[in-house]
C-alpha cells in the first residue's frame, strides 16, 4: 500500500492533511518551547500529553479560521489543561490557584516571544553539527538533498535498517530543538525598508 | 510522570519510529492496520504523530545551510549540468510546502551565494542576482521552473516569460520585463516592486492582489503589510544588486560588518574613537580596502593591510 493511498483511505485521520501538517509546521511548532515553557508552571500537569493533546486537536480545527495561531495554541492549551484538573480525582488547591493565577496570552507576541531568525537556525545548525556523524549524514542526506533512504543507504554503504533508525534518531534531535529551554535572543528582525504605512489585517 | 524529556517520552519514541518508517517507503498490510490500530487507542498518539510529521517537515529548515560538509559528491551552484538537476532532489523545502515521506524527489538544484553576490541566468525566464547568504532553489518540472526563496534576497527579472517565485506563505507571479527584490527569512517574507505589474498571494488568500513599480509587500505571521516607496529609497534597497552599499548616517561600526559580510578581508576596527561616528556614501561592496582608505581619511586612523585582514589602527 502506498503512501498516498494511506491518505485517501484515512480521510479524517492524521495520515492525511498535509497541508495542515504544513500550517502546524509554520505556524504551531515555532511557538512550541514558549508553550511548554508556560505548561510548567501548572502543578499535576504532565506537558508532553498538553502538547500532544494540542496537536491532536489541531487536525480537527479549521485552521483557515485561525488569525492568531499562538495565542489560539495558548488557549487550547489551557483549555486541555483545566479539562485535566477537572477529570483528576486528587488535585492539590496550589495547582488550581496557579492555573486561575495564569493569564492567557495576548493575540499578538511580544517581541520576547519571538526567537530571531537567523538565531534560531544558527541554533538548528548547531543541533545538526552536534549530531553523530552517521546520524548528521542521513539527516542531510535526506533532507538537505533530498535523497530517498534507499538512496542514502546506497551513498552511505548501509543497510536501509540503520538509515531508517537514524532518521529516528534525528527526529528526536530535532524534536529537542524545537522543545527545549533555550537562552534565546528575543530581537525580532527589523524593518528593511523603512516604516510600514499601511496594513492590512488578513481576513 | 512531570518529566518533559522528550527523548523519554514512549509515546513520541514510537511515533518517530513510524515517521522515519513511513519515510522510508510503502507499508505492509500489517504494518498500515497496526499503525492505524495504534492512532486509534489515544488521542495522544494521534497528536504525537501529527506532531513528528510537523517536525519532520520543518527539518526542510536544513536547506538554509546547505554549506554544511555532506558525505561523497554534490553538485555545486556554480557548475551545473543536467545530470547534476537529475540527481539533486527535493525535499529540504519550505515549511508551507506539503511534504510526504517517501515520494521521490523531483529535479531541483539548489544554490546559495557563499562569497558576494551570485549572479544566474535562467535561458527560459530571466536572470537573478542572489545577495550573499541568500539560499535559492529551482524546481524543473514539466512547465516553466520556478523558484523557492528560502532564505535572504534575492534581484529577480523576468525576461521570456512568467515567473514564479514562492516564499514561506507568500507566491508571487512575475510576468515578462517585470522585476523585484524578494527577501525571505524564516517566516517573514517581502517583497518590493522594481519594474512591471506583479500578482502576489499570501497564504490563506483566495485572491491575487496586483502590486506595481515602488510597491512593497510583507508577510510576517499572518499579517500583510503594504506600503509605498520614494524612489530615493528605491535606489537605497537595490544598490546591493549593483555591487553596492548605500549607507546613510550608518554608525561605522555597522557599516564594517555589512562590507565585511560580503568578504574574506575582514576590516578590524582598533581605533575605539571613532566605532560610534556615523558615515554616509556610496560604496562598493567588493573592496573593503578602498573603504577602510576612505574611513582612514575620515576618521584619522591607520590602516594596515594584510591578505585577510585590514586592521584599523
Amino acid at each position: 500500500m502506498t503512501w498516498e493511498a494511506q491518505l485517501e483511505d484515512e480521510p479524517d485521520n492524521v495520515l492525511g492533511q498535509d497541508e495542515k501538517i504544513a500550517w502546524l509546521s509554520r505556524h504551531i511548532i515555532p511557538h512550541e518551547r514558549a508553550l511548554r515553557g508556560w505548561l510548567r508552571q501548572f502543578r499535576d500537569i504532565e506537558v508532553d500529553d498538553v502538547v500532544q493533546e494540542c496537536y491532536a486537536t489541531f487536525l480537527d480545527v479549521d485552521v483557515a479560521l485561525i488569525k492568531a495561531p499562538q495565542a489560539y495554541l495558548f488557549r487550547m492549551a489551557r483549555n486541555i489543561v483545566l479539562q485535566h484538573y477537572r477529570r483528576a480525582r486528587i488535585i492539590s488547591i496550589t495547582a488550581l490557584a496557579d492555573f486561575d493565577a495564569q493569564n492567557i496570552m495576548d493575540d499578538a507576541p511580544s517581541p520576547q516571544q519571538v526567537v530571531e531568525v537567523r538565531q534560531e537556525l544558527e541554533y538548528l545548525h548547531q543541533m545538526v553539527e552536534q549530531l553523530p556523524e552517521r546520524c548528521r549524514q542521513v539527516l542531510l542526506l535526506r533532507r538537505l538533498e533530498g535523497l530517498s533512504q534507499r538512496q542514502v543507504s546506497q551513498r552511505l554503504g548501509i543497510s536501509e535498517n540503520i538509515v531508517e533508525k537514524q532518521v529516528a534518531r534525528g527526529l528526536r534531535a530535532l524534536s529537542r530543538f524545537f522543545s527545549e529551554d533555550r537562552d534565546a535572543p528575543a530581537k525580532r528582525g527589523a524593518k528593511q525598508y523603512g516604516e510600514v504605512k499601511a496594513v492590512v489585517e488578513k481576513r | 510522570m512531570k518529566s518533559d524529556d522528550l527523548s523519554a517520552n514512549p509515546i513520541d519514541e514510537i511515533a518517530f519510529e513510524w515517521v522515519a518508517r513511513l519515510d522510508r517507503g510503502t507499508l505492509s498490510s500489517r504494518e498500515d492496520a497496526t499503525l492505524k490500530l495504534w492512532l486509534k487507542q489515544d488521542i495522544r498518539h494521534r497528536g504525537a504523530f501529527a506532531r513528528a510529521r510537523t517536525i519532520w517537515l520543518s527539518a526542510g529548515r536544513v536547506a538554509a545551510f546547505q554549506g554544511a560538509s555532506l558525505p561523497a559528491t554534490r553538485p555545486q551552484p556554480a557548475s551545473l549540468s543536467r545530470r547534476a538537476f537529475g540527481r539533486v532532489a527535493l525535499a529540504a523545502g519550505l515549511a508551507a510546502a506539503a511534504f510526504i515521506p517517501g515520494q521521490p524527489a523531483e529535479a531541483s538544484q539548489i544554490y546559495q551565494a557563499r562569497s558576494g553576490l551570485l549572479h544566474l541566468h535562467e535561458p527560459h525566464c530571466g536572470d537573478l542576482i542572489l545577495d550573499q547568504g541568500t539560499v535559492l532553489r529551482i524546481r524543473r518540472g514539466s512547465g516553466a521552473p520556478s523558484f523557492d526563496l528560502l532564505h535572504g534576497q534575492a534581484h529577480l527579472t523576468a525576461r521570456k516569460g512568467l515567473i514564479r517565485l514562492n516564499m514561506d506563505g507568500l507566491s508571487i507571479d512575475l510576468p515578462d520585463r517585470s522585476s523585484l527584490i524578494a527577501h525571505a527569512c524564516g517566516a517573514e517574507s517581502d517583497a518590493l516592486v522594481l519594474d512591471g505589474n506583479i500578482l502576489t498571494r499570501c497564504s490563506g488568500e483566495r485572491e491575487q492582489r496586483v502590486l506595481h513599480r515602488r510597491e512593497w509587500i510583507r508577510y510576517d505571521h499572518n499579517r500583510i503589510s503594504l506600503s509605498s516607496l520614494s524612489d530615493d529609497d528605491l535606489e537605497r534597497v537595490t544598490a546591493w544588486s549593483r555591487g553596492l552599499l548605500e549607507f546613510h548616517s550608518v554608525n561605522v561600526t555597522e557599516a564594517i560588518r555589512e562590507i565585511n559580510r560580503y568578504n574574506t578581508q575582514k576590516i578590524i576596527l582598533k581605533n575605539p574613537a571613532c566605532a560610534n561616528r556615523r558615515i554616509s556614501g556610496i560604496f562598493s561592496l567588493s573592496d573593503p580596502v578602498i573603504f577602510a582608505r576612505i574611513l582612514s581619511e575620515i576618521f584619522g586612523t591607520r590602516p594596515v593591510i594584510a591578505p585577510t585582514e585590514i586592521s584599523l589602527l
